[in-house]
Order: C-alpha cells, then sequence, then structure tokens
C-alpha cells in the first residue's frame, strides 16, 4: 500500500503541468547534480544506520520492560547477608556455643571539636554514665590534640541510651565486637583469650586464629563432662583443702580429650587481676610434674612387653635395695616376695626396680620414648611444656631405679594420660586433640603388643578390685587404674609432708572407652583419712566420683563381672592371704 | 505519504521506548527498594538469632540447669543400676498364648520332638547362662572359698566398713562417705 506506484496523469492540451521536484533537478548541471547524489546518498546511509540501532534498542527495552518482567533477574550489589562478625565461634562436640561474638558499640570522640570550657563538665558528665571509666582519664583523652579518641570499648546498651541523652554531636559510636563466653569458668583454659581488637592471645583462640575467621570450630570436649569433672574436682579440692588439681578425660580410641579441667581457674568475661597469675597457669598441658608410683605402669608393661618378665614371676620385695649412698625401700611394703601383678597392686618400689634393673636402662630408655616422654606434645594448643629427663646417654642404676617409681622424670598430664591409654587400648598410641574428629585419618603408632595391653589391663584392674569378695562383684563397671603420690618440689629440693597425689584410671576394663586423669596438688592429711595424704585417700575417690557420673552419661551399660586369668587369681590370692582384710 | 508514515512509525518508535524506559526505570527502582528492605530485615533477623543462640548457650549451662533440675523438680542423677543394654529387655510374649487352640500337624509335632532333643543337649549350657544372668555370681575358686574360711571372725571396724556396700562396690560410692576404704 505504502509502494504503490503513482498514477500516471493525463494531461490535457494547454493544462499547467507542475514542475516537481524532478523536473529541478533536471535542470541542474551534472556537477551539481553528481554532488546533491553523493550528499543524499550520505544522508541515507545515516539515517538507516540509526533507524536500525533504535530500532534495536526500542524492541530490546521492550523486550526488558513489558515482555520479561516476571522472568527478569536482577543482579545482585554487594549486599552483606551473612552477619558481620569477624570472628565465628567455637562449639562443644554437641554443638553447644563456648565462645562466640556479640555486637556493641564503641563509643569515641573527635577532642578538636570539644570547646577547652566544655571539657569539664563533659568528663564529668561522662564518668558518671560509664562506671569503668573515670572522670580524669577522660579529660586525658579530651585535651589531647587528635580527630578520633577511643573513650570506652564494648559500652551496654544501656550506657549507649544514657549517651545519646547527653546530646554531645562530638561523640560517636562505631560498631564493635565483643568476645563472649556463655560458659564463664567452665572452660577458661582451653580456650584461652582474646584482646581489645578480638585477636586471639592464648589457648585455642590463638592456635585457630585463621580457622576462626573463616568457620565455626569445633572441639572434642563435652560441655556435660567438663562440668561434672570441674564441680566435683572443685568439691574434692575444698574438702582436702588441697592447693589445686586438675582433671582430664579422653577417648582411649580416638584421642578425643573429653575434658580437661585445671583448677584454680578464671572468668574469661572478666577483666584479668595482677593476682591471677596462677589462675591462668593451664596445668594439664603447661606443667611437667614426677608423678611417682603411676610410672610403675610403664616399668612393668616395659618389663612384659621387651620379654624381661612374665605376669608369674616373683621378686623380692623384702629387703632393701642399695644403689650407691642411696638405700630403697617400700613405704608400709608387704616384706616378702611379691608376683608381677602384686608389684602393682601394693605400688612396691622395690619390685619395680628390681624388674628395672634386670631390663637395664636401654631397654627402659627406649620404651619410655615410644610414649613421646621426651618430647613436646604435638598439640595445638600454644601453652604445651618440654619434659623433663635424663638426657645423657648412659643412665646411672640410680637414675634407672628412681624412674622405675617415677621420680627423675616429669611429664605433663596430658603426656601421662595419652600413654595409659595406649596402655589400655590394644598398645595402639593416639596423639590427643582438643578437636571433634581431629585424629581422623591419622596414623597410630603400635606401642606395645596386644597382649601386654591385655596383661596390663587385667592388673590395673586388680589394682583397684582386689579386696572386693567376689560374691560382691556384681553389675558394675570394671574400672582399673593405678595411683601415685610424689614429694613436691621447692627450690630444688622434694619437701617432706607435700605432695602431688595422682589417679589414673580407664574404664570399662573388659574393653576400655575412656581414660580419667585427676591430681591434686597438697592435699592434706585429715581425720577422716587417718591421717594419710596419699593418693588412694584423696585423687582415687575423686577419680571414681567422677566415673561414677560421667559413666551413664557416656552410654557406658554396668556389666558381669569381669573374669580374670589364672596368675591375676592367683596374685589376688596371695595378696589377701598375706593382708587377711575384707574378709 | 510515504515520508509522513516512515517518520510517524519511527515517532512511535521514540515514544514506545521513552515509555519503556520510564516504566523500566521506576520498576527497577522499586524492586531494588525492595531487596534491601529484605537484606536488612534477613540481616537484622541473623544478628536477632546470633544474639539468642549466645544467650541460649548461657541459659542452658550445666551449672544453671542442675540448680533448677534441684529446686522445681524431684530429678536425680542418673545411677548405672539404671541402665540396661537390649539384651536384658526380656522377649514379648506370643500374642495368642492362651487364646487361640493351637491345632498340631504331624509336621509340628516332628519338629517339636526335634527341638525337644536340642534343648536336652543345651539344657546345661543354659542353666551355666541364666546362672551368669542372676545378680549375685558364686564364688568358683576353690581357693577363695578356702581363704574364706580361714577368716573366722571379723573385726568390728571391717563389720563397719562392710556395712551399706552393695553389689555396686565397683565404683566409690559417694552416698557412704563414713565407710570408706582404705587405698
Amino acid at each position: 500500500m505504502f509502494f504503490k506506484r503513482k498514477k500516471e496523469v493525463f494531461y490535457y492540451v494547454g493544462m499547467e503541468v507542475p514542475q516537481t521536484s524532478m523536473d529541478r533537478y533536471k535542470c541542474l548541471d551534472a556537477t551539481t547534480r553528481g554532488v546533491l547524489e553523493k550528499a543524499r546518498g550520505r544522508i541515507t546511509f545515516v539515517m538507516v544506520v540509526f533507524a536500525v540501532c533504535f530500532l534495536i534498542i526500542t524492541a530490546r527495552l521492550f523486550q526488558l520492560s513489558v515482555m520479561n518482567y516476571h522472568a527478569r533477574q536482577f543482579i545482585p550489589s554487594v549486599l552483606k547477608t551473612d552477619v558481620d562478625f569477624t570472628r565465628y565461634n567455637i562449639l562443644d562436640r554437641n554443638g553447644m556455643i563456648l565462645a562466640t561474638s556479640v555486637p556493641t558499640k564503641d563509643l569515641s570522640v573527635n577532642p578538636k571539636k570539644v570547646k577547652s570550657s566544655e571539657r569539664l563538665n563533659v568528663a564529668r558528665e561522662l564518668a558518671k554514665v560509664l562506671p569503668d571509666v573515670t572522670e580524669k582519664e577522660i579529660l586525658e583523652k579530651l585535651n589531647e590534640n587528635t580527630n578520633f579518641r577511643y573513650i570506652k570499648r564494648n559500652i551496654t546498651p544501656t550506657e549507649q541510651n544514657a549517651i545519646n541523652w547527653l546530646g554531645y554531636y562530638f561523640l560517636q559510636e562505631t560498631d564493635g565486637e565483643k568476645r563472649v563466653y556463655p560458659q564463664g569458668n567452665l572452660f577458661s583454659h582451653l580456650l584461652g583469650r582474646v584482646d581489645i581488637d578480638n585477636h586471639g592471645t592464648a589457648g585455642l583462640e590463638k592456635a585457630y586464629e585463621k580457622t576462626l575467621l573463616q568457620q565455626n570450630l569445633t572441639l572434642s570436649l563435652d560441655l556435660s563432662v567438663q562440668e561434672i569433672v570441674r564441680k566435683t574436682l572443685s568439691e574434692e579440692v575444698k574438702h582436702f583443702k588441697a592447693d589445686g588439681g586438675l582433671g582430664i578425660v579422653m577417648d582411649v580410641n580416638t584421642g578425643e580429650i573429653l575434658a580437661s579441667v585445671s583448677l584454680p581457674d578464671y572468668n574469661p568475661n572478666l577483666p584479668l587481676d595482677s593476682k591471677d597469675k596462677d589462675k591462668l597457669f593451664n596445668k594439664a598441658t603447661l606443667g611437667a610434674y614426677e608423678f611417682g608410683s603411676v610410672f610403675k605402669l610403664f616399668n612393668t608393661a616395659m618389663g612384659l612387653d621387651m620379654g624381661v618378665i612374665k605376669p608369674t614371676d616373683s621378686y623380692d620385695a623384702s629387703q632393701a635395695i642399695q644403689i650407691g649412698r642411696k638405700k630403697l625401700t617400700d613405704w608400709r611394703g608387704q616384706n616378702r616376695p611379691l608376683l608381677v601383678p602384686e608389684i602393682l597392686i601394693h605400688s612396691s618400689n622395690l619390685g619395680s626396680v628390681r624388674i628395672a634393673l634386670k631390663a637395664g636402662y636401654q631397654k627402659q630408655r627406649e620404651f619410655l620414648k615410644r610414649f613421646g616422654f621426651y618430647e613436646p606434645l604435638p598439640i595445638s594448643l600454644p601453652e604445651r611444656t618440654r619434659t623433663q629427663y635424663p638426657r645423657s646417654n648412659k643412665w646411672a642404676e640410680i637414675t634407672s631405679a628412681n624412674i622405675s617409681f617415677g621420680y627423675g622424670i616429669s611429664v605433663s598430664p596430658l603426656h601421662l594420660i595419652s600413654a595409659v591409654s595406649a596402655l589400655v587400648n590394644g598398645g595402639y598410641y593416639r596423639v590427643p586433640t582438643f578437636l571433634k574428629e581431629g585424629n581422623k585419618g591419622q596414623p597410630e603408632y603400635q606401642v606395645i603388643s596386644e597382649k601386654t595391653s591385655d596383661i596390663m589391663r587385667h592388673m590395673m584392674w586388680g589394682v583397684i578390685n582386689w579386696r572386693i569378695k567376689p560374691k560382691d562383684l556384681g553389675y558394675g563397671y570394671a574400672v582399673g587404674g593405678k595411683t601415685g603420690t610424689a614429694n613436691l618440689i621447692q627450690n630444688g629440693k622434694y619437701v617432706e609432708g607435700k605432695s602431688r597425689t595422682t589417679f589414673v584410671a580407664a574404664f570399662p576394663m573388659s574393653d576400655p572407652k575412656y581414660a580419667v586423669l585427676v591430681t591434686l596438688e597438697n592435699p592434706k592429711k585429715l581425720k577422716e583419712t587417718f591421717n594419710f595424704n596419699t593418693a588412694g585417700w584423696n585423687a582415687k575417690p575423686t577419680g571414681l566420683k567422677i566415673i561414677e557420673q560421667i559413666a551413664p552419661y557416656l552410654g557406658i551399660a554396668p556389666e558381669e563381672p569381669w573374669a580374670q586369668p589364672a596368675y591375676m587369681q592367683r596374685a589376688i590370692d596371695a595378696s589377701l592371704q598375706a593382708n587377711k582384710r575384707g574378709w | 505519504m510515504k515520508k509522513i508514515i516512515i517518520n510517524a512509525f519511527f515517532l512511535f518508535i521514540a515514544l514506545l521506548s521513552g515509555v519503556s524506559l520510564f516504566v523500566l526505570k521506576y520498576q527497577v527502582k522499586a524492586e531494588e527498594r525492595h531487596l534491601h528492605q529484605i537484606h536488612r530485615e534477613i540481616l537484622q533477623n541473623k544478628r536477632e538469632i546470633h544474639m539468642l543462640e549466645a544467650e541460649w548457650a548461657y541459659f542452658n549451662s550445666p551449672a544453671r540447669l542442675k540448680e533448677l533440675v534441684k529446686t522445681q523438680t524431684n530429678w536425680a542423677m542418673i545411677e548405672p543400676e539404671q541402665l540396661v543394654t537390649l539384651t536384658d529387655i526380656p522377649m514379648r510374649p506370643r500374642e495368642d498364648e492362651g487364646l487361640v487352640e493351637v491345632i498340631e500337624t504331624e509336621d509340628d509335632k516332628l519338629n517339636k520332638e526335634k527341638e525337644q532333643k536340642k534343648s536336652k543337649s543345651t539344657q546345661k549350657e543354659f542353666l551355666s547362662v541364666s546362672k551368669k544372668m542372676s545378680v549375685k555370681a558364686k564364688p568358683n575358686l576353690d581357693s577363695l572359698a578356702q581363704s574364706a574360711k580361714s577368716v573366722s571372725q571379723k573385726s568390728d571396724e571391717t563389720k563397719s566398713r562392710l556395712k551399706g556396700h552393695s553389689q555396686a562396690d565397683y565404683v566409690w560410692s559417694n552416698k557412704d562417705k563414713k565407710g570408706r576404704k582404705d587405698p
């Protein structure tokens, strides 16, 4: 229709023919015609180009605005949907929060904007509202020649409200963040602390600084088990008037630490005092101690594993042993030959020394090396101690003898419980870890044979249960363990009357799942303990109380009496016969 | 005429694009406002949830819960004796026992005889197992029995120490503080 051909007009004679642009065009000369043609062509070309572009843009606009309205997808701008904290949470093995960051406000001031005549008044008003900051401190900050100064970090909402009511325009509130520990004292040593800018300065906060900036950290610790251990330990430390204590619970098959308590402790939510230095000391990883008779377990295991002794062997514990100028005896000794299980049951120094001397210092040194006693533990905590042991290549006889009953070698409690776990779990040493499934995929080291481990379990059971009548052996937890009492060292010398008592145990002994270590520092002699302060009177009942409470929680059901092999029965009979107690 | 039509067409296109742009601009602005609002609400909700989680952790501290249980309820700690395993639960008796007359076929009789023969041969084993299942196990060592007989008289001190001790003596009980044993 638009491109219909024009009809030819018939002109009569005499009619005026209108002059068209074509007629005028034909009157022009050839040069002018050529120029006009070129111009027209160019204009037409540009018009076409613009028309095409315009059509494309219009079509696209139409498509976007009208046709695809519902299918339109916005490209999101940089909008934060995650909570804007710099530090993630620390959780226990069940997902309970142990450490978290909460948003706060930091109060700051621009001192240059504060008139000098107003400063005193401002300082006075602010001091009324902020109880932690004195008027003098605020005035000092206001007098500084700077554009920015913090007055107080992490103000509470109440303080924020009061400051806003003051109406001072030169006060600023910036977003801040405070690290909070909802469980208070419970995990103080392990979690550690952060500084005012939320950088970790101690404990797991420091060890996993980079991880906490990206994701939550799940620990192997169990909140309930930790609470049970801490509460029981606190009560018993108070009861026995001890200077302090520690308790550790460990999974013997995975190396995971379920609880680690060191007393005294502190509340990480509160500012530290200069008097709190002792409270900051984590005895479990930072302390290196002589554990006394507990080391007889390793001495006996060494003899068995290296083929030096058999469970049916007997050693004389009636005669004192003279080594150089030192005379070694038993404390309240049996004064008779003792079978190997009886050496542990009655904690005989003489029996242990004879085993150690028979094995020789080389075997003894090599055996202890298997349990990592000569190196700091490869744990993630920055607070870990070096052990102390005889560094010389050749040990004197007296050194070997001392080490056989736990003197002359100082290790951390974490070293000890890891080693005892290896004794009872079939002989596999696993590095202790504070992370859930921290040892997954890690290699395990066999330090003793399964047969030796089996014998050690029976012997440890015998240490705890040898006095119980067989008819009274009903359903219960088969607990096996060893006590140890070591004199405290002050100014390089042993102090008589002051000791560190230890009880290490594992349960259930028929198939060990968990190990428990309890240490009390300088427990006192009480009337009810018949004036004794050895481990059997304080650390052992504390440890058994802890086991009694955590075992049901951990789902360990009581079981039938654990049958004992012939050599254990023989040893128990001999002990009962000799002591004639309890029957 | 052609020119008029072409001009009109492009004018229409221009108007159309103008209208589309106008509509699109305000739609986008409205959507962006809505999006920002939703993001702000999400952020605020996440912050509140984070604070609530921290409060939840504080209120669920075991020490606090223990106090509440002590004051508000009459619950006690689980005792070891309360824990049982699945094997300790006896099998459920058959529902049709005593209600339905059972008609025995010859096959049933043959099977029954076989089972009886089996049960006789394993009766001793069953008895020994049933003995084990009883709470108090008998001593199985002659030497222990003899040594028990040799202790003819118990001292008063021993009597008072043994008083109150139950079969759960594997584990030190914190109930009886008086009767503490020697280490």
